[in-house]
């Protein structure tokens, strides 16, 4: 079972509660796992604060020509989709950052004039907090595209115990790849105009996606009630509700697991729980 | 000729392609790639070396069409701000237009 924390806007609590939650769960049941999807800005681990066993690089396929075969034909800048290979003088010159790694310009070549080789653009890292196990990707500084390592983190995690995927702010592709996948989708948000212009982007992106959603209203007692109109008439339930409490952000600013510090977090938590053990 | 030259060159909304001996306007071609979100430059760029040119002039290149002109063997003539077409084609023929050898962006 995977549970993907989203949320549209960014800051509105999804590493709070996806952290608390792992932890919580994992300490009756040795097989859960958190991956931190967020690879342009992983945090999770500074608050599990796992013990590192292995860590590989990342790599995406990108096409070079062979030496000496080119005949400047053209056909692959002609397939390509993306602007990324453009047919020169003496040759090709690729756009690494334009790739898509999709291989078609391979396939398209007449004189098989292209192979692939692995590009670095990412870093993955596995460890143990506890029983929880812990898995986390880092794209590599100046690489633009985080889709595509999502996946490949993703793909990474065994398929055996539960998932709980803490994804990557906002609706675009990243996001989309990191709970594309998801059995549950838990939206956590805020009650403000700015949470819920988000929150309306992210509940079509689970639409689109046909995603099973659930919301959790962090800072509960801030803002007005038309999230809570807005999530009644969307048919999402609202599985907890957190008020806002400095200590809580005074515990996450110090990289404490919070719901230590709170019961009404810990409260929230185990709600949620709740619902992950009820869809296993 | 009484056309300003675009700052940009990937950007342009359209290429007039010129024999500069004659001053004569062979074409005059929509930048249709000028929208596009990634590699407007290396579209650009393509685009142009259809016509066989051998240099461009604009304000300025961008990485990929710079990569890509110097790939294609297309020489880079930068134009300052304001110019129109034919004043720079007057400063090109007194030699005192600057060269884009090195990257500018």
């Amino acid at each position: 079972m995977l549970v993907a924390f989203a949320s549209g806007k960014g800051g509105t609590g999804k590493t709070l509660f996806a952290t608390c939650l792992a932890d919580y769960l994992a300490r009756y049941d040795n097989d859960f796992a958190y991956v931190d999807a967020d690879v342009e800005e992983p945090n999770g681990f500074l608050f599990l604060r796992p013990l590192i066993n292995r860590v590989e690089r990342m790599t995406l396929p990108l096409p070079k020509l062979k030496t000496g075969v080119c005949s400047g034909c053209g056909e692959c800048q002609r397939f390509c989709a993306y602007n990324a290979i453009l047919a020169v003088k003496d040759g090709v010159i690729v756009f690494s950052e334009l790739c898509h790694s999709c291989g078609g310009c391979l396939r398209v070549c007449p004189e098989d004039a292209l192979e692939e080789w692995p590009r670095e653009v990412g870093t993955f890292s596995e460890g143990m907090s506890g029983k929880l196990t812990c898995f986390s990707g880092r794209l590599d500084v100046g690489e633009a595209r985080a889709a595509p390592v999502i996946e490949q983190l993703l793909d990474r995690i065994p398929g055996n115990g539960p998932v709980i995927v803490d994804a990557p702010p906002g609706t675009s592709c990243s996001a989309m790849a990191a709970v594309k996948r998801a059995d549950l989708v838990v939206l956590v948000t805020e009650p403000t105009p700015f949470g819920l212009h988000n929150l309306r982007l992210a509940v079509e992106m689970c639409r689109i996606l046909n995603r099973a959603v659930v919301a959790v209203i962090n800072r509960s007692d801030l803002g007005d009630e038309r999230t809570e109109e807005y999530l009644e008439g969307e048919g999402i339930g609202i599985i907890a509700r957190l008020p806002f409490q400095r200590k809580v952000a005074e515990a996450y600013a110090a990289g404490r697991l919070a719901h230590g510090y709170s019961p009404e977090l810990k409260d929230a938590v185990k709600l949620l729980a709740g619902e992950v053990h009820h869809d296993r | 000729m009484e056309a300003g030259v675009d700052p940009r060159f990937g950007r342009a909304k359209r290429f007039l392609i010129i024999e500069t001996e004659g001053r004569r306007i062979e074409a005059d071609v929509e930048n249709s790639g000028a929208a596009q979100q990634h590699g407007a430059g290396i579209n650009a760029a393509d685009l142009v070396a259809k016509y066989k040119v051998k240099a461009v002039f604009a304000g300025n290149y961008g990485p990929k069409a710079h990569a890509s002109l110097e790939g294609l063997g297309i020489k880079m003539w930068l134009v300052p701000e304001g110019f129109s077409v034919g004043r720079a084609l007057d400063k090109l023929s007194k030699g005192e237009l600057e060269a884009g050898e090195i990257r500018r962006f």
